[in-house]
């Protein structure tokens, strides 16, 4: 009872497990391998879970923690979001600004450490810095603090992705 | 640019790049194996209490059944110090289970995982480096006390014969050599096991440090 329950949670919250893995890993292979390690990691812990908080926050809680301290036995290259690797997002010779910005910004979360990506993935979901602070360990000041340091940071880099296309 | 202005974009593509999974597929990878360094550690765990107990079986049987006495104390001795090893690493397999739930916060996650590695990789160096001495002196030791086979009457005989003709200054020369040698042999032995050990476990400890630093910062 306690696995279908699982796994249809997890199957109707399963962009959360999805983001994350695209966040943290650049190739097919490796997403692949982060997801069935969140899965495995969600569903062991899934016992603690006692519904004090939404299913989607617990998740991203054990998602984040999992890809944090993912080990990776292979070693593959380094995991840089390149353009040519975001098909979806448009040919290469697309004229768009915007889609090139967009790029970019991604091309420069790519490149933040592991923590940084964590509190961007909290932000973007539009958690407050409360509960970022809260999931991370730390002071929502804290968090706010760290925001701060990385939008100026990614607005650095982006800029630099876009100086180089 | 900034951050805000593509906020939804972002979190769009982030969330559309994949195929979704059925349940079926959720189901068929709760029966797959996880590849995490926790598990990692406790296989190793699992390995070398197994591999402890066959070995532990081997020394308590030839500390009964051998039959020069200075055997059948080093293999007694070494029980003994096996048995103390073999709690070790079960106590770091009841830790190890303890930290399997990853759904506290970050810090908290990564303060236990840094714990128990640091932990590991240093009682396993301490108990490595304090098997060596204690190998090296209890069998010069035992070997001394013990050698009544004819073969290392023949040996200490020899060896006293050419004690015998050394003069003061090659016996203190060859007395240095051998400590140097032996000191040598302590000194690489410890450097290796810390290369080993680095090489196994310290990039990916140093990988947790920097993101704890990250998040005190």
């Amino acid at each position: 009872m306690a696995q279908q329950e699982f796994v249809s949670l997890l199957k109707t919250h399963q962009n959360v497990v999805h983001k994350v893995c695209n966040l943290y890993m650049d190739q097919h292979k490796d997403r692949e391998d982060l997801f069935q390690e969140i899965t495995l990691q969600a569903w062991k812990a899934f016992q603690s879970f006692r519904g004090d908080a939404k299913f989607s926050t617990w998740l991203y809680r054990v998602a984040l923690n999992t890809a944090i301290t993912f080990y990776r036995k292979e070693k593959r290259s380094p995991a840089i979001y390149t353009t040519d690797e975001l098909p979806e997002m448009g040919s290469q010779d697309s004229p768009d600004p915007i889609e090139a910005q967009m790029k970019a910004m991604y091309s420069a979360i790519g490149d933040l450490s592991k923590i940084d990506k964590a509190i961007v993935m909290l932000y973007l979901e539009d958690y407050a810095y409360q509960e970022i602070g809260e999931m991370m360990g730390i002071t929502a000041n804290n968090v706010a603090v760290k925001m701060n340091r990385i939008k100026t940071k990614l607005k650095e880099q982006s800029q630099k992705y876009m100086e180089q296309a | 640019m900034d951050l805000d202005q593509f906020k939804t974009e972002l979190k769009t593509k982030l969330a559309t790049d994949h195929i979704n999974r059925s349940d079926s597929d959720i189901e068929q990878l709760l029966k797959k194996k996880t590849v995490s360094f926790i598990d990692k550690i406790k296989k190793s765990l699992w390995f070398e209490i197994i591999i402890g107990f066959i070995l532990n079986f081997g020394f308590v049987y030839a500390a009964f059944d051998a039959s020069m006495h200075s055997m059948r104390t080093y293999f007694g001795v070494f029980s003994v110090l096996m048995y103390l090893f073999l709690f070790f690493l079960i106590y770091l397999l009841i830790r190890t289970n303890k930290i399997k739930s990853s759904d506290q916060t970050i810090k908290e996650n990564l303060s236990a995982y840094i714990l128990l590695i640091d932990e590991f990789i240093k009682r396993y160096l301490q108990l490595t480096m304090a098997l060596i001495p204690i190998s090296i002196i209890f069998a010069g030791y035992l070997g001394y006390t013990d050698g009544h086979t004819d073969a290392t009457m023949n040996a200490y005989n020899s060896g006293y014969q050419l004690g015998a003709k050394m003069n003061g200054l090659q016996f203190t020369i060859f007395i240095s050599s051998f400590i140097i040698f032996m000191s040598l042999g302590i000194y690489g032995m410890y450097h290796f096991t810390k290369w080993y050990l680095k090489k196994l476990y310290g990039n990916y400890l140093s990988d947790l440090k920097n993101c704890i630093r990250e998040l005190e910062n």
